[in-house]
């Protein structure tokens, strides 16, 4: 015999009792009173066992509650459905609180699937859910910065380019402040929201940009701040060849003297006669110490067999060579460059190209030509693309080096032009991809640390520490992964600049606070969450599960029941007590 | 009946006494504890203290008040005095309500009453007030003693002030009296900071007053200048006129540093220049129409105190060819106010030129400029307008079309010239009766300087030699030099000896002038005009055919007689000379002219089998002709990067950078204070991120650095080696 059963019994000989003594009131409500008892009666019961409805939900499905849920996503949520929030979650009377989602998962073994709803997944649970995510139900973003894209670092003196989307803001700017409040960069956003700005690095160091959203009005709508940390190079030793000075070569040449690169140049003058920095020499020497060699086709017609076989051979031991095109190539360079991997076949005209999209160069139209050359490589990746997609130079490994063929003919404009960094940066970074590999691995810093969520440093070995801005020292413990690399937790306490100190080097990063950039927090949430969605395979099977209906109402009817028989009992009984007198 | 007054006297003075008792004993020690709680928990434990030893000081005085009553007085009197029959409890009883026995012995302690008024206070407890006092020592000196904890030590941060304030003095108060320049009209005004912006050559006055007494008191400023200032009473004054925006900071001597010991900033607000809007005429240009008598020109100007004047500068240009004359005037203007508001400062000038008046003609030009200066002191700032030009549009030429049309306008004016010179001549010779003896020698020198100058241009294209330096060029000089190109070119003619005297006497003449007035001081560099001379010019030697030459230096060898004849004062002998040197010019312009073809540049074909097969000798290689570019803003990022350890950067050379630079950089003195602030506060790290920010747009911008590319690790090179031993042997097998 259960409980609701005596309650049951124990309520209806109530009813009963009461009706009896009914009986002895006044006719005229005697049988309202009888039928207020019974129905007093009934509504308790209901009250302490409300009856069962049959609602239907995902099976093996659990609800996750996360920051900034809206109200509307909560009405639409099933009432069968297992519901758990996460701290940060809004307030609801449904669903359990937990403190991770790993918890939630302990206590709900059954759940087979995750529904998330809201903002997303913070860092910390996003593994545990894992294979898990099946839907996902987003809260609308924030209007700001949702999608921030700039480098970790750049060397000094590269362009620095921050680009983003913004949510919400329609026909607003983007505008890159420099740490002294100045504007060095703005423009619109676009139909999407989306922006590119860019400035040159300055020396080493780091510093605090901040990209403002204004909108159409000039209103401030956002700020986030974007760290610029720019790295000092290491000098390339450059080999140059040339059969003729030209003004590619003058402003090839400038630059590499004002970057500290160690220039070996021969630009030939007349015969026997020449132009040379350094002291550039074709011997076995030579080639192994440089990092690249940049040879026209003029130069390289004039190299002996020897020197040729010399240069191949120290490509195929780590010298990166660019093969530059300054003319017409003769039968015999143009089969010896063949032997190298690149084809080449010479077009009828000289094309003009566009480089406004790859260099950043945003309003200041200017057009650059292109050798009339073909060139075929079946190995061989862009080293330059115009905005056209077509290639104005290639690469290709050859051996333990890299070859290269350049026939962009005039980016000296780009110096002409006034824009330097543009200039350095196109140079800088052809260069680094072809020149000799000695440089040590950078280790890798996180590039979006928050306060309170686990950062991981890789590329570091063992005695390495953080330092934070107020000089204190956190020991990192490296562990190398399944993959061997050796990476290192690091929960920051701090928000600010960080320093991670490792082989006497420092390599800086920052820390975002916690409420720092909200609307690109929350962009970053949704955007994590839904990668997690794909892996899931899991697909939940509807079920129904009988829910007890709210006691609240049954309550009320009770209590305005008993209200109105104890109105009746009273006025029932002050009708009787003259009838005794 | 009602108790006897002097009771109540009785009972207030004990009252009064036991409260002041009391207050003696309870407060002391309850302060100690207040002073050793806020020692030991800081501000919130020492509020609390004190309120509970407040509350528990009110109860007690209180409970003092309230337990002196009837009964006490009673007990008292009967304690104090035997006399009073232990029976002092009836002086407070109702007399209706006693026997008469009691009344008796009543009316008895009235009288004995007054024997005991003065010993009836209580003693001043002193045992009782040293301990208390000494309790209250005890504990101020446990407090004294207390070490702060680590937390406490939070703390301590908000209770400094009280420390530093000894040891810094701090400005009681700070009154700035600016006085702008009279002329700006700006009211003088007082400023309580010691920071402001002022309009440039304000006098600036402080009054200063200091919580400590210094010896004396000096403003220094940053470009090192010092102000002492002087004393009156306790505040101290002085005055300085802003010239330039500056710095600086308040030196006491005698007295510890301000507790604000930063620089502070004057902002010299400079007076613009005025600003000039020409509303008409719209263009520069203007043609004159037939019927138009009048130009109408209007004018606007503001500035940003009060315009003083404007002056509209009116230059009439008649003539054509080289024989163009200028007649200028200047008329000043006044102006309305722009609007009620403005006044003086944005005014509109009108004015309306009589055309009629200016006696403009076809093929006149009339140039106006508006000058408008400021009431700036002592020099105004002046602004002058563009130049606006009146033409009146001469008839379009006949012979204006193409090449010929230019000769032909220009060479006229020679033999006008000519001609003119004859013409003056002729009306010399008419006045002759009319004129005394000098005026008539003055005249005729002065055609004879009209021949000369005009024999020297023609001179000029014959290669003669050229007199242009100052010797002779005192008067006359109103002729435009000639478009030599006009000539035609041609070979130089060493026969031409008809005028090998005439050369032969002009150098010597040359020669007889040149030691001349002594040299100023200043003018050696005159050297070689002085002591040498050209005796030809080559590039003019050959521009004319040798036909043409020898006319032309027929007409120059009339031309010498005619001047000859001239400035002997004899016109009527030079007359013929001079008509025979009009016919030579004459025929000079009506030879024929050669014109050349202009042809573009054609190159020959390099010949390939002879290229660079020339003389070698002495050719080498031209070895290291790069430098680095070296930027001198090394002190500057050494500084940013300073600033960003640690470490202490090299203040004075970083200083001394900004210094050198101050007046390019754009805000120089933002730097140079925060430099000194970070300097002077080496724990403020806010200072030193504000100067970093600061410094950020002086750093150059570097060029972009290169860098290798990172070395493979194992994995990458093993695929790497793959990679090429799966090519080579495909090559082999291609071979």
């Amino acid at each position: 015999m259960n409980v609701a059963l005596i309650v049951a019994i124990l309520i209806a000989a109530a009813a009963v009792l009461g009706s009896l003594r009914a009986r002895r009131a006044a006719a005229g409500y005697r049988a309202a009173l009888i039928a207020l008892q019974t129905a007093a009666a009934v509504l308790l019961y209901a009250c302490l066992f409300p009856p069962l409805t049959q609602e239907d939900f995902a099976a093996g499905e659990l609800v996750v509650l996360t920051p900034a849920a809206t109200p509307e996503q909560l009405a639409a949520l099933s009432p069968a459905a297992t519901l758990v929030a996460l701290p940060g979650a809004p307030e609801s009377r449904r669903g359990e609180r937990v403190p991770d989602l790993s918890t939630a998962l302990r206590r709900h073994p059954e759940t087979r699937s995750l529904h998330i709803v809201g903002a997303g997944l913070p860092v910390r649970d996003r593994d545990a859910a894992r294979a898990l995510v099946a839907r996902f139900d987003a809260a609308p973003l924030l209007p700001g910065v949702v999608e921030l894209e700039a480098p970790a670092w750049v060397h000094a003196g590269h362009l620095w380019r921050v680009a983003g989307r913004v949510d919400q803001v329609a026909q607003g700017r983007a505008e890159l402040r420099d740490p002294a409040g100045a504007v060095v960069a703005a423009a619109a956003l676009d139909a999407q929201g989306r922006f590119a700005l860019n400035t040159p690095a300055k020396g080493a160091g780091e510093a605090l940009f901040a990209l403002r959203i204004v909108d159409r009005n000039g209103a401030k709508v956002d700020e986030v701040a974007v760290p610029l940390i720019a790295r000092a190079g290491e000098p390339l030793k450059l080999l140059l060849l040339a059969g003729a000075p030209d003004a590619e070569l003058k402003y090839l040449r400038r630059w590499a003297v004002d970057a500290g690169v160690q220039l070996d140049s021969r630009l030939s003058l007349t015969e026997g006669i020449a132009l040379t920095e350094g002291a550039p020499a074709i011997d076995a020497q030579a080639l192994r110490a440089a990092d690249v060699a940049v040879v026209d086709e003029r130069a390289w017609a004039a190299l002996s067999a020897a020197q040729k076989q010399m240069l191949s051979a120290a490509v195929r031991d780590g010298l990166g060579l660019l093969l530059r095109v300054t003319g017409p190539l003769s039968a015999q360079v143009a089969e010896e460059w063949a032997a190298l991997g690149f084809r080449t076949q010479a077009r009828d005209a000289a094309a003009t190209v566009s480089l406004g999209r790859t260099l950043a160069l945003g309003d200041f139209g200017l057009d650059f030509a292109r050798r009339p050359l073909d060139v075929e490589a079946g190995d061989a990746a862009a080293l330059l693309r115009g905005d056209d997609d077509a290639a104005l130079a290639l690469w290709r490994n050859e051996g333990g080096g890299r070859v290269a063929v350049w026939w962009l003919a005039d980016s000296y404009r780009l110096a002409l032009g006034g824009l330097r960094a543009q200039y350095g940066t196109l140079w800088s970074d052809a260069l680094a991809t072809l020149a000799r590999a000695h440089a040590d691995a950078a280790p890798q810093l996180p590039r979006e640390a928050r306060v309170g969520e686990r950062a991981v440093l890789c590329g570091i070995e063992q005695p390495a520490f953080v330092e934070t801005e107020q000089g204190e020292r956190v020991d990192l413990d490296v562990e190398r992964s399944a993959a061997g690399r050796p990476c290192a937790g690091y929960w920051p306490l701090q928000a600010g600049w960080h320093s991670l100190v490792a082989a006497e080097r420092h390599w800086a990063f920052r820390v975002r606070a916690a409420d720092e950039a909200p609307a690109l927090r929350r962009a970053e949430d949704a955007a994590a969450t839904r990668l997690l969605m794909g892996a899931s395979s899991a697909s939940a099977s509807r079920s129904s599960r009988s829910l007890p209906l709210p006691r609240w109402p049954f309550f009320l009817g009770w209590l305005a029941t008993i209200a109105l028989l104890w109105w009746l009992e009273r006025r029932s009984r002050l009708g009787t007590v003259p009838a005794f007198a | 009946m009602s108790l006897d007054p002097r009771l109540h006297n009785l009972r207030r003075a004990a009252a009064q006494r036991r409260l002041a008792i009391t207050a003696l004993c309870v407060p002391p020690p309850a302060l100690a504890a207040c002073v050793l709680a806020a020692r030991m928990g800081g501000r919130y434990a020492a509020a609390l203290a004190a309120i509970v030893a407040l509350a528990l000081s009110a109860a007690r005085m209180w409970r003092a008040l309230r337990s002196v009553d009837a009964t006490w007085l009673a007990r008292r009197l009967d304690a104090i005095s035997p006399r009073m029959d232990d029976s002092a409890a009836l002086l407070f009883r109702d007399d209706a309500a006693l026997s008469t026995l009691q009344r008796l012995q009543q009316a008895r302690l009235r009288t004995r009453l007054a024997d005991v008024e003065g010993a009836l206070l209580p003693s001043w407890p002193w045992r009782r007030v040293a301990l208390a006092v000494g309790a209250a020592v005890a504990i101020l000196a446990i407090a004294a003693s207390w070490q702060p904890s680590s937390r406490a030590l939070v703390d301590t941060g908000s209770s400094t002030p009280a420390a530093v304030r000894s040891s810094t003095t701090a400005l009681a108060q700070v009154r700035l009296h600016i006085e702008a320049p009279a002329y700006t009209g700006v009211a003088a005004r007082d400023d309580a900071t010691l920071e402001t912006k002022a309009p440039e050559g304000s006098r600036i006055q402080w009054t200063l007053r200091f919580d400590a007494s210094p010896q004396a008191v000096a403003l220094v400023f940053h470009d090192g200048s010092r102000i002492a200032l002087d004393r009156s009473g306790d505040t101290w004054s002085g005055e300085h006129r802003l010239i330039a925006s500056t710095l600086y900071r308040i030196v006491l001597d005698g007295a510890p540093p301000l507790a604000d010991d930063r620089l502070y900033r004057l902002d010299a607000i400079a007076d613009r220049a005025p600003e000039v809007r020409v509303v008409q005429p719209e263009k520069t240009l203007t043609l004159l129409d037939a019927q138009q008598k009048t130009w109408d020109l209007a004018f606007e100007a503001s500035d940003d105190y009060a315009i003083a004047r404007a002056d509209l500068s009116i230059t009439l240009a008649q003539g054509t060819g080289e024989n163009i004359t200028f007649k200028e005037q200047t008329l000043a203007l006044s102006g309305e106010p722009l609007d009620a508001q403005t006044g003086m400062k944005a005014q509109r000038y009108r004015h309306t030129l009589d055309l009629a008046a200016l006696g403009i003609a076809a093929g006149d030009d009339v140039v106006v400029k508006l000058a408008v200066s400021d009431n700036r002191e002592p020099k105004p700032n002046t602004t002058r307008s563009a130049s606006f030009i009146l033409r009146w549009p001469v008839a379009a030429s006949s012979e204006s079309a193409g090449m010929e049309g230019i000769v032909q306008k220009t060479m006229p004016a020679y033999f006008r010239s000519q001609r003119q010179i004859i013409l003056d001549t002729e009306a010399l010779i008419a006045d002759t009766p009319q004129l005394d003896e000098a005026k008539r020698l003055a005249r005729s020198d002065a055609i004879g300087v009209d021949q000369k100058i005009l024999r020297l241009r023609y001179g000029q294209f014959l290669g003669e030699e050229s007199e242009s330096h100052a010797e002779h060029d005192d008067e006359h000089a109103h002729v435009a030099a000639p478009a030599g190109k006009s000539f035609n070119e041609a070979l130089h003619d060493s026969k031409a000896e008809a005028q090998v005297d005439a050369l032969a006497e002009a150098h010597a003449a040359h020669e007889r002038s040149t030691p001349a007035a002594p040299a100023k001081f200043g003018q050696e560099g005159n050297t070689v005009a002085e002591y040498g001379h050209v005796h030809d010019i080559a590039e003019a030697a050959t521009l004319l055919d040798p036909e043409t030459k020898a006319t032309l230096k027929s007409a120059l060898a009339e031309m010498w007689q005619s001047e000859l004849n001239l400035r002997q004062g004899k016109p009527d002998e030079a007359l013929p000379y001079e008509r025979r040197a009009l016919d030579s010019i004459k025929q000079v312009q009506q030879s024929t002219r050669i014109y050349l073809a202009r042809v573009g540049l054609e190159l020959p074909v390099p010949d390939e089998a002879r290229r660079l097969s020339g003389e070698r000798k002495d050719l080498a290689d031209r070895v290291g002709t790069l430098a680095a570019a070296s930027g001198d803003a090394a002190v500057v990022v050494d500084l940013w990067r300073g600033l960003a350890t640690a470490g202490t950067p090299d203040w004075d050379a970083a200083e001394a950078w900004v210094r050198a630079r101050e007046s390019t950089l754009p805000d120089a003195l933002a730097v140079l204070a925060a430099i000194d602030r970070a300097r002077r506060d080496a724990t403020c790290a806010e200072c030193r991120v504000q100067l970093r920010n600061l410094v950020w747009p002086l750093l150059p911008v570097p060029a972009t650095s290169s860098a290798p590319r990172t070395a493979a690790d194992a994995a990458g090179r093993a695929y790497l080696d793959a990679l090429h031993e799966r090519a080579v042997p495909a090559a082999g097998a291609a071979r």
